[in-house]
């Protein structure tokens, strides 16, 4: 069984790891000021800019309802521009960047409704800024939902990373295609199933655990 | 210490009327005082006392606190004047990601002091709040009066001149509010922190303010001093607080065969509360009274209070006598300072047996 293929099947595993815990990284690190910019500017939040809050809305719906396989294809330009090349793992990664972003945003956007009013009263009231107050209360105390959000988003991750085959970014998804589906390797389809399947629940168990880590409660 | 002058604060509704919260608000707390603040659920004394750091901004009128304009100032200038003033609120409000220590140390993150400061001047507020063994307990494992002493010693932590109390004790149980009651009170003796308290207990006046405001649909409708709210409110809502707030009320008996005219009696007998306030809680005075007047006094009821550390008697008398003689007497109590209730009348006989 699998034949030869342990070498291969590791290799695409690491770069599906590879893609996935870096694009959600960076996903993380621009959707997150995203995510907290939608919350404050919010009618009625601490920095209410109502008409800004809709522009960025309407942008983050926009590029989330984008289907993955077409961002994919449609910011190529862009992807040469930042990676230096269209085609390859890292490469990949900048469509899946893009499209965790908005995703992201929204679940840090959410995290951050759910935080007791009362609580940026207080910070307010002992003379807290903006920034200080995103940065020491509402991030810190909305991380344990984050983090919930931050695992669905490494799932989804895992899916997109998939496709990522189109555009030669090697992974699990494309070894899945070019042995088990063109070269009629049940096995190594098997094989690679079972290692997302398996990928999945550890990412979902690690996220649950951090998660309850931090809360406090 | 604290100036409110001409304070509106109007709400515009979306179906285009408008909310008035507050009218017309005029309040001084001088420096070191305990000043309270009661009314009714939606009154607007949360509206006032977020007022005063600016939670809120009035819609017309100035607020000064320790002589500075804070409508005038710039929101850096502001967020300053904010560390002048601490705030506690009916929820408690705490981080529940942070430990009590660092519950406390957040003001002073936020002012950014160093970390060996921080730890200077924590130690001595979480030994006067009483929570030096939980410093590193997160607020989850705490009971609603240790979350409140969080609260409290968070607010003291940047060493403010004003402490804003929302409700703070309307979250808690009545042993707890007392003892919060009391920390407050030792905080303003030992500190001379100003506090303006607002709430709607009565108890949390008596015990702690020297000065009360009545609320009324967003305006202070009666200024006094605690002790003479609680023997002569000059408000009938006033009053009806003060009532609610007494230990002993009317018995039912008693309350019954009040008549508020003597014309549908027979033999009428003044009913009277006469409350006997500190000095004149030792003098003899009723007896004195029954030898300069012809009036014989049967005691229906009594019992004493205890008011910002000053025992009040309350007692409940009725008064014969010929009419003549009973209006002297009455007259002659009030002299002796003493604040006298005519509650009505009772017929003769009735109440208390020859
Ligand atoms: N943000 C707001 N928008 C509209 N109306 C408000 C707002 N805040 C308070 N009010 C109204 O102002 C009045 C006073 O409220 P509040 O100060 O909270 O009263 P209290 O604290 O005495 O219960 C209420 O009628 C309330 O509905
Ligand atoms: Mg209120």
């Amino acid at each position: 069984m699998l034949n030869g293929m342990w070498w291969p099947l590791t290799n695409a595993l690491l770069e599906t790891l590879y893609m996935v815990f870096v694009s959600g990284g960076l996903a993380a690190l621009f959707g997150t000021p995203i995510g907290a910019l939608l919350f404050l500017t919010r009618p009625g939040e601490i920095l209410a800019r109502p008409r800004f809050h809709h522009l960025l809305g309407w942008i983050v719906n926009t590029t989330r309802s984008i289907p993955f396989i077409i961002l994919l294809v449609a910011i190529i330009p862009f992807t040469r521009l930042v990676a230096g090349t269209s085609i390859g793992t890292t490469a990949a990664m900048v469509p899946l960047t893009i499209g965790a972003i908005p995703f992201v945003a929204r679940i840090v956007e959410n995290a951050l409704c759910e935080i007791p009013k009362g609580l940026l009263e207080a910070a307010q009231s002992m003379g807290a800024t903006p920034l200080q107050i995103t940065r020491k209360v509402l991030l810190p105390e909305a991380l344990p939902n984050i983090i919930n959000g931050l695992t669905l988003t490494l799932i989804t991750l895992v899916g997109y990373s998939a496709m990522a085959g189109v555009v030669g970014g090697g992974g699990l998804g494309d070894l899945a295609i070019r042995y088990g589906y063109q070269r009629f390797q049940g096995d190594v389809m098997i094989a690679t199933v079972v290692i997302l399947v398996v990928l999945v629940q550890i990412i979902q168990s690690g996220g649950d655990l951090l998660s309850r880590k931090l809360r406090k409660a | 210490m604290i100036h409110l002058s001409n304070l509106h604060k109007t709400y515009p509704q979306r179906d285009g009327t408008t909310v008035h919260a507050l009218r017309n608000i005029n309040l001084d707390v001088a420096e070191g005082e305990i000043c309270g603040a009661i009314g009714h659920s939606g009154a607007g004394k949360s509206t006032l006392i977020r007022c005063v750091n600016l939670l809120e901004r009035p819609t017309e009128g100035q607020v000064i606190v320790n002589g500075q304009d804070l409508t005038a100032l710039s929101m850096p200038a502001l967020r300053q004047a904010r560390h002048q003033m601490g705030m506690i609120f009916q929820h408690f409000n705490l981080l529940s990601t942070r430990t009590v220590f660092d519950n406390i140390a957040l003001p002073l993150e936020l002012a950014r002091k160093s970390r060996r400061d921080i730890e200077a001047a924590i130690a001595p507020l979480l030994a006067l709040t009483g929570l030096t063994e939980k410093r590193n307990i997160y607020p989850a494992q705490l009971s609603g009066g240790q979350k409140q002493r969080v609260a409290i010693a968070r607010a003291l932590a940047s060493r403010p001149k004003v402490l804003l109390c929302d409700e703070a004790t309307s979250a808690l149980d009545p042993h707890t509010t007392q003892a919060i009651l009391a920390l407050l009170k030792d905080i303003n003796k030992e500190f001379g922190i100003t506090l303006l308290v607002i709430t709607h207990e009565m108890d949390v006046i008596k015990q702690l303010c020297q000065r009360v405001a009545v609320m009324h649909q967003g305006e202070i409708i009666e200024h006094n001093d605690v002790l003479s709210f609680f023997t002569q409110a000059k408000t009938p809502l006033g009053q009806r607080f003060v009532q609610a707030a007494r230990r002993q009320e009317l018995s039912d008996i008693i309350k019954q065969r009040l008549h508020s005219k003597p014309d549908q009696l027979q033999h009428p007998v003044p009913l009277l509360r006469i409350f006997f306030v500190g000095k004149s809680a030792k003098d003899p005075v009723l007896s004195s009274m029954q030898q300069q007047f012809p009036v014989a006094i049967n005691i229906l009821q009594g019992n004493l209070e205890t008011i910002q550390d000053t025992p009040i008697g309350i007692m409940v008398i009725e008064m014969r006598g010929e009419e003549a003689a009973q209006k002297a007497a009455i007259y002659y109590l009030k002299q002796q300072q003493l604040t006298v209730e005519e509650l009505g009348y009772v017929e003769r006989d009735v109440v208390a047996a020859d």
